[in-house]
């Protein structure tokens, strides 16, 4: 009896303490609760300024605080107490939802994307309409007409959209290896094809050992639609002559472009575990130098040189970037949306009108010359030094002490920012962002907004992306991704078809 | 035991006094209770409310009494959807090989336990075994990624063994339920066995002697002996473990799926957080979600109820 009792409290522990073992996402929103904290300022007391709260997003787990130099300046320069909020970005849109239905958000919201909820929000008028309204600000009415278009729901424009460069797109590859097999920075894709062989099977390291491979995928479709795209396959929607849509995986260009990567796939020129790895992981081995060539966006170039020098002791030339190679139908690259999503203004944090105009007030300073520098670069002397020609050059930091400050930064004005002192590598993407935009291909869809694709959409692509990874797998052959693709048509796709062609007739083409 | 029973009888002889004396009398009990009570009342009970947005157009920013009632509208599109079949199967599938591999795993280990005689190597052996149960799911998955991706240790040491080709334990979604169960049982056995060993060490030590005069061996004292003892703790654990048939856990099987293994890691817990979550259609998820909680109870309800007839004492 006795015995039994003690092991029933032992029991009773246990399970209470297993009950305190760390569960994921949940910690998440603890640093930043943290940072959130004190922002007490102990020079500026007299004059009480306006409050903006934004919700922003944060790569790394450590965002900026709210009394790093860089938001002192901001609050200097605006005029308003800013207080930060970030939450990670792995669990970024889940959250977002959770808190948009707890009806707790901040003023100003990052957006990232126009996913079913974040649409059915804006029409349930949980964010400021500002089609009418952000003209009135000289900065915000400078924004880019076709993005703002891109942005809107049902032609509404819900926010001010953060803004990337078109032609982001790129390939980053290691220029030693490639010398050491002896190739040209390739082409085509055929050209392509051969680097990633050599890089494979000709020892590109020199060390004797057959420990490389040629090129490092994910979880994630990002390369995989490059390729599509580069092969002559649509961005997502083909419009016929007639005015219907395809979508780009029911193209014979699209299958010529799968049958090469099941080619790489099948000779191992790729990861054969990549429908496994998780995005946070794809980076490791092009940078513990197992693999040469990453197709993602063109910063990951400097980003892969920068921690070779700075963590690995490597030489300062071995990653190089180039766009796109030429497919059967010419140069084609696939363009970002010029723009990741939208900042909007949330009913909750700014009830009144007012609250609204003095956030679009807000955002406008942030546009201005000053606002764009102190967002994008921080504070003179803190975080980077002019040199004499009044080149900017970053200071730097162990840890990033702005992260995730640029977030909610969305530089719809061109040209404002401070000239960077820049490595070749970075000179070269600037170059590639440049030659990319004439070879862009427009997603038609962008803009318009389907209900069908809105409510069932996310289900519908992962179909077609799983269809794919298992083709490329060997797990289905084209009459099997044929079968899936009909089964798309037949759960929906049908549907959405039908209703991109109407709104984009309806647009007014 | 005992003394319960004694006090039960004495409250029934005394019938003329009110129910307020029994509480008096273990005030301090009663007080004690009243922490789990709240517990229960306040994050069990009260928010069971919130299923009667199954049957409504939920919509947050219209909030939980303007948004619009639809009946049971979510639930004849859950149940016409046709990936209704395929994610039951799966989800029956695994909760099955969980059943025959995953729950006898502990009451076989904890039996072995119990033949240990030296008692430090079976207090070693036994904290070692459950150490598995506090390492968090996320940890798990990416070990299983290390040791088993087409470059782990695993496959290299096969190609050594002279297998032709690397195994896509990953990626394959053949092995995707084998390695389920396999985590599970790696990381879950070792905790299992705590109870059983609990009700073992209830087991009266004359019954042994008794038995090792009648010349009975070691298997014929397991099988005679501890077996029967610990039947009836076996049968609670199996009742409340038939009521999560429909749960596989989510964290485990959200881990471990990818668009290869996609056609049998589909299950519900899953596809409740892909709707409700990411897509916000809460309605629709919580719709799925009472469905899953329905068939628990009447699983419960029928294993009691079957436990009962074949002579077991049962849950309630």
């Amino acid at each position: 009896m006795k015995k039994l009792s003690i092991l029933c409290i032992v029991i009773a522990v246990v399970l209470a303490l297993s009950a305190c073992t760390p569960t994921t996402g949940g910690t998440d929103a603890e640093p930043t609760k943290a940072a959130q904290g004190d922002t007490t300022q102990p020079t500026k007391a007299p004059e009480k300024k306006k409050e903006i709260s934004i919700l922003a997003i944060t790569f790394t787990g450590t965002p900026i605080a709210d009394d790093e130099p860089a938001v002192l300046a901001l609050e200097e320069l605006t005029g308003y107490d800013i207080k930060l909020e970030f939450l990670l970005n792995s669990a970024y849109e889940d959250q977002l939802n959770t808190r948009m239905a707890a009806g707790n958000l901040p003023t100003l919201v990052a957006i990232t994307g126009k996913t079913a909820s974040v649409i059915s929000y804006c029409r349930a008028g949980a964010f400021w309409d500002i089609t009418d309204e952000y003209k009135n600000y000289p900065n915000l009415a400078k924004a880019n007409d076709i993005v703002m278009n891109n942005i809107s729901i049902d032609g509404r424009i819900y926010g001010i959209y953060r803004a990337r460069p078109l032609g982001r797109n790129g390939i980053s590859y290691r220029r030693d290896w490639l010398e050491n097999v002896g190739l040209e920075e390739p082409k085509t894709m055929d050209d392509l094809y051969n680097v990633l062989k050599a890089f494979t099977y000709n020892d590109p390291d020199q060390n004797g050992e057959k420990d490389t491979y040629g090129m490092t995928w994910c979880k994630w479709f990002g390369p995989l639609d490059q390729i599509s795209v580069a092969f002559g396959a649509p961005n997502k929607w083909k419009v016929e002559d007639d005015g219907s849509f395809t979508p780009d995986f029911d193209t014979p260009e699209y299958m010529e472009a799968m049958k090469y990567m099941k080619k790489l796939y099948d000779e191992g020129l790729i990861n054969k575990d990549y429908a496994a790895l998780e995005t946070s992981d794809w980076t490791k081995d092009f940078q513990n130098s197992k693999s040469g060539v990453h197709i993602d966006v063109s910063d990951q170039a400097w980003r892969f040189q920068k921690k070779f020098i700075e963590e690995m002791d490597m030489p300062s030339d071995i990653v190089w970037v180039m766009g796109m190679p030429e497919g059967p139908y010419g140069k084609r690259v696939l363009p970002t949306s010029g723009h990741s999503g939208f900042v909007a203004i949330s009913k909750d944090g700014a009830p009144k009108e007012q609250d609204m105009r003095d956030a679009l007030n807000f955002l406008d300073i942030c546009n201005t010359k000053e606002g764009q520098n102190i967002l994008n670069y921080g504070v003179e002397g803190v975080h980077y030094d002019l040199n004499e020609k009044g080149e900017l050059k970053r200071r730097k930091f162990g840890q990033d002490p702005m992260e995730g400050f640029n977030q909610f930064m969305t530089n719809v004005v061109d040209g404002l920012l401070l000239q960077e002192a820049m490595e070749p590598v970075q000179k070269r993407r600037e170059e590639v962002i440049l030659e990319n935009i004439p070879y862009c291909v427009a997603n038609p869809a962008e803009p318009l907004t389907s209900d069908t694709y809105a409510q069932k959409g996310a289900q519908l692509d992962q179909m077609i992306s799983d269809a794919r990874n298992q083709f490329i797998a060997g797990q289905i052959d084209e009459a099997g991704f044929k079968a899936v693709v009909a089964d798309w048509y037949a759960q929906g796709g049908t549907q959405i078809c039908e209703e991109f062609a109407a709104a984009y007739k309806a647009a007014g083409n | 035991m005992n003394s319960a029973s004694v006090q039960l009888h004495g409250n029934k002889k005394s019938k003329g006094k009110s129910k307020l004396t029994t509480i008096r009398k273990d005030l301090w009990l009663y007080i004690l209770l009243i922490p789990g009570l709240l517990h229960y009342l306040i994050f069990k009970y009260l928010p069971m409310w919130g299923i009667l947005i199954a049957f409504k157009d939920y919509n947050a920013y219209l909030g939980f009494f303007d948004s619009p009632w639809v009946g049971f509208k979510h639930f004849t599109d859950f149940f016409s959807n046709p990936d209704f079949r395929k994610l039951l199967s799966n989800t029956l599938i695994i909760s099955f090989y969980n059943l025959v591999f995953g729950f006898p795993a502990p009451v076989i280990m904890a039996l072995m336990l119990n033949e240990i005689r030296k008692e430090w190597y079976k207090r070693t052996i036994q904290t070692l075994v459950y150490i598995p149960h506090f390492i968090s799911w996320v940890i798990i998955a990416s070990l299983t990624y290390t040791l088993f991706n087409s470059q782990g240790v695993v496959n290299r040491y096969l190609l050594q063994m002279g297998w032709e080709k690397t195994v896509p334990f990953l990626t394959d979604g053949e092995y995707f339920r084998g390695m389920i169960i396999g985590q599970t049982i790696w990381k879950e056995t070792g905790f299992g066995t705590i109870i059983y060993l609990a009700a073992l060490s209830g087991v009266d030590p004359q019954l042994y002697e008794a038995a090792i005069i009648d010349g009975a061996n070691r298997f014929k004292q397991l099988w005679h002996i501890t077996l029967p003892s610990i039947k009836s703790t076996v049968v609670t654990l199996l009742i409340l473990r038939l009521g999560h048939i429909l749960d596989n856990g989510f964290d485990q099987i959200f881990l471990m799926s990818n668009s290869l293994n996609r056609k049998v890691s589909e299950v519900f817990d899953v596809y409740v957080y892909t709707i409700g979550i990411t897509r916000g259609a809460f309605s629709y998820s919580t719709a799925v979600g009472l469905f899953k909680g329905v068939i628990g109870i009447i699983l419960i309800y029928s294993a009691n109820w079957l436990a009962k007839k074949v002579g077991e004492s049962g849950l309630f």
